[in-house]
């Protein structure tokens, strides 16, 4: 698999694959990759003037005169707050580390109703008698019961064994497994297709509609 | 970082260039016609697409789809003369929809609080009737006649059906046969064994209740199989044939009574009859090795279903991801199976076969990534492609006449 265009635009549509969007997400996350070479530009002169191609037409015609050169500390200003703007733009993009590597226990055993637990990387609403591990760096993610787990950024997790991404935005409705092999992890649209006395009971436990 | 920075920096560039080509192709969505499918997307979405053709084309579901909030709608839908019938759970209230370019418009609503939908029926084009328990315990099961055009409740009350046996008690409905006289209800019980787990006791309930009185009469029981039917605002599971008897098929598989060492089989309650004929039944378990799901009429003495394969899926983690379901013709006289040669298709429970004259329409979601309606010709058997549905298409969990 290489990353080209095709494959940031399918990315981008939430078209890809799981297969591919992991190997986007590793590919946007390490920095060791030779940008030029994963890319590869071979006429910069012909793509440049795509670009501009593609541009041109949103312009206002006729093109208005420059504004007059202002002052150089307004100027200043705007170019500090420019690059203010970038840096929270891109901060708000990295991932926070300070619940990344670290196991989270949540504990809801001894309740009979379901409880919300707001984490930075992700919020939780964990069932009634239910309890989790979850250790977001490792993909642990452990449920005796269930909940619901509503990820704040993509998160991979580990899916019986395999590396499934979760979805910033997406809901996902995590089950217990009486099979140790197997995790149940399904969205929110694809609980449709548990048996209806499944459904039943974690509309109720869980207060979904 | 660089790569982030690379990455919008491509995004915009391409948006720009996309601009010029999505402002003339505006696109006017079709909201009315003669069929609506109702599709789960790739991008977790449900839609509504309209076609006038099943036999030839393709729609795409991100070009011709019409989105509908995951948070308000599901497939467990009915659909009848260009309108649509679904429960909002945030407001409690059952609405009558009709179809706008951007979703579903609300046209009118009706009280039902704390109840779920387990079986409709509908006794002419005006009037719906509805079965349904409660929220909370699943034990009370209440019928609800609606007139659709005045969308006004006609009456309803309470079905004194016992609700608890032994240790099972949560009900689920499986039929209602409607006759001139009477109403036969198809039901089992469930008990839950841990947080989620649950089995089916391992008998066929019927009760006969008075019609239009819904008065109880009388309860049948039958062990041979468990769970008759299912929930038919998801997926038909029986039909009336000419003749005016009644044929059903019980689901005991891990889909919905979750009792899969009893057979999987179609039971008849004859138009002369109103308990199930105990001499009458096809074991489709015995015959085909596996459990299914979803009957439909096909006219001829015969019938089509759905079934599953488990030598492919594990348990319900991946039962409706896995490329496994095969359709069958059952010949309801002669009691064979045939198998119709068509691509494995995925998604468990769909409302996915739809009858029109001598020709089945069979919506299947394939491995290769197809999402195609087949055309069966029932009298010559033989089977072609039809509609393509494309543009981030993922299952298609409905065909309706609109």
């Amino acid at each position: 698999m290489n990353i080209d265009k095709e494959l940031l635009e399918k990315y981008h549509l939430g078209l890809c694959s799981p297969e591919e969007q992991l190997f986007v997400e590793k590919w946007l996350a390490d920095d060791t990759l030779d940008v030029d070479s994963a890319l590869p530009i071979t006429n910069r002169t012909a793509v440049q003037h795509e670009i501009w191609a593609s541009v041109l037409p949103h312009m206002d015609t006729p093109v208005a005169p420059l504004p007059e050169k202002r002052p150089k500390i307004v100027s200043l200003v705007w170019r500090l707050g420019g690059v203010a703007a970038l840096a929270a733009m891109l901060w708000s993009l990295w991932p926070r580390k300070a619940d990344l590597q670290r196991e989270m226990v949540f504990d809801n055993s001894k309740s009979v109703s379901p409880l919300w637990i707001r984490q930075a990387n992700y919020d939780i609403l964990l069932g009634e008698a239910s309890s989790a591990k979850i250790n977001i760096g490792t993909g642990k993610l452990e449920v005796a019961g269930n909940l619901l787990f509503k990820p704040k950024r993509n998160i991979e997790i580990l899916k019986s064994g395999v590396p499934i991404l979760l979805k910033q935005g997406e809901t996902y409705i995590v089950l217990e497994s009486t099979d140790a092999e197997t995790q149940f992890i399904f969205t929110k649209s694809e609980m449709t297709f548990l048996p209806p006395a499944v459904q039943r009971r974690l509309k109720q436990q869980l207060n979904l509609s | 970082m660089r790569k982030y920075v690379l990455y919008y920096g491509l995004l915009a560039c391409w948006f720009l260039a996309c601009m010029p080509a999505q402002h003339p192709a505006h696109h006017t969505k079709q909201t009315t016609g003669t069929y609506s499918l109702y599709m789960l997307t790739k991008d977790d979405g449900n839609c509504v697409v309209i076609a006038n053709n099943l036999e030839q084309d393709s729609l795409s579901a991100e070009v011709d789809g019409i989105p509908l909030s995951t948070e308000t709608f599901d497939r467990s839908m009915m659909v009848k003369n260009g309108h649509y019938y679904h429960i909002d759970k945030a407001i409690d209230q059952l609405v009558k929809y009709r179809l706008t370019a951007d979703s579903l418009q609300a046209l009118a609503t009706l009280p039902m609080a704390d109840k779920h939908i387990e079986n409709s029926y509908w006794s002419d084009d005006h009037t719906l009737i509805l079965f349904t328990l409660d929220d909370k315990t699943y034990a009370t099961l209440e019928y609800h006649v609606i007139d659709v055009d005045a969308f006004k409740l006609i009456r309803s009350g309470i079905i004194d059906l016992p609700k608890s046996i032994g240790d099972y008690n949560t009900l689920s409905i499986g039929f209602s046969n409607f006759r001139q006289h009477e109403v036969i209800i198809g039901y089992c019980y469930h008990q839950y064994t841990g947080i989620t787990e649950y089995t089916t006791i391992d008998t066929l309930y019927t009760a006969i209740l008075a019609y239009p009185s819904m008065a109880l009469k009388a309860i049948h029981k039958d062990a041979r199989s468990a769970y008759p039917g299912g929930i038919n605002t998801v997926q038909s599971y029986n039909f009336t044939d000419e003749k005016g008897d009644f044929y059903f098929m019980s689901c005991p598989g891990i889909a919905l009574g979750n009792m899969p060492d009893l057979p999987t089989a179609i039971f008849k309650i004859p138009a002369a009859a109103d308990t199930i004929d105990p001499d009458y039944w096809i074991n489709i378990s015995e015959q085909i090795g596996n459990h299914a799901y979803g009957m439909w009429s096909i006219g001829y003495g015969k019938a089509i279903i759905r079934s599953e394969r488990k030598d492919k899926y594990t348990n319900f983690s991946d039962h409706h991801s896995t490329y496994q379901f095969e359709y069958y013709v059952v010949d309801l006289t002669k009691q064979s199976l045939t198998k119709l040669d068509l691509p494995l298709d995925k998604g468990t429970r769909k409302e996915s076969v739809l009858v029109q004259g001598d020709k089945a329409y069979i919506a299947i979601d394939d491995a290769a990534d197809n999402h195609q309606l087949w055309v069966y010709d029932i009298p010559s058997g033989a089977i072609n492609p039809g509609l393509k549905l494309t543009g981030g298409t993922d299952y298609i969990l409905r065909v309706d006449f609109q």
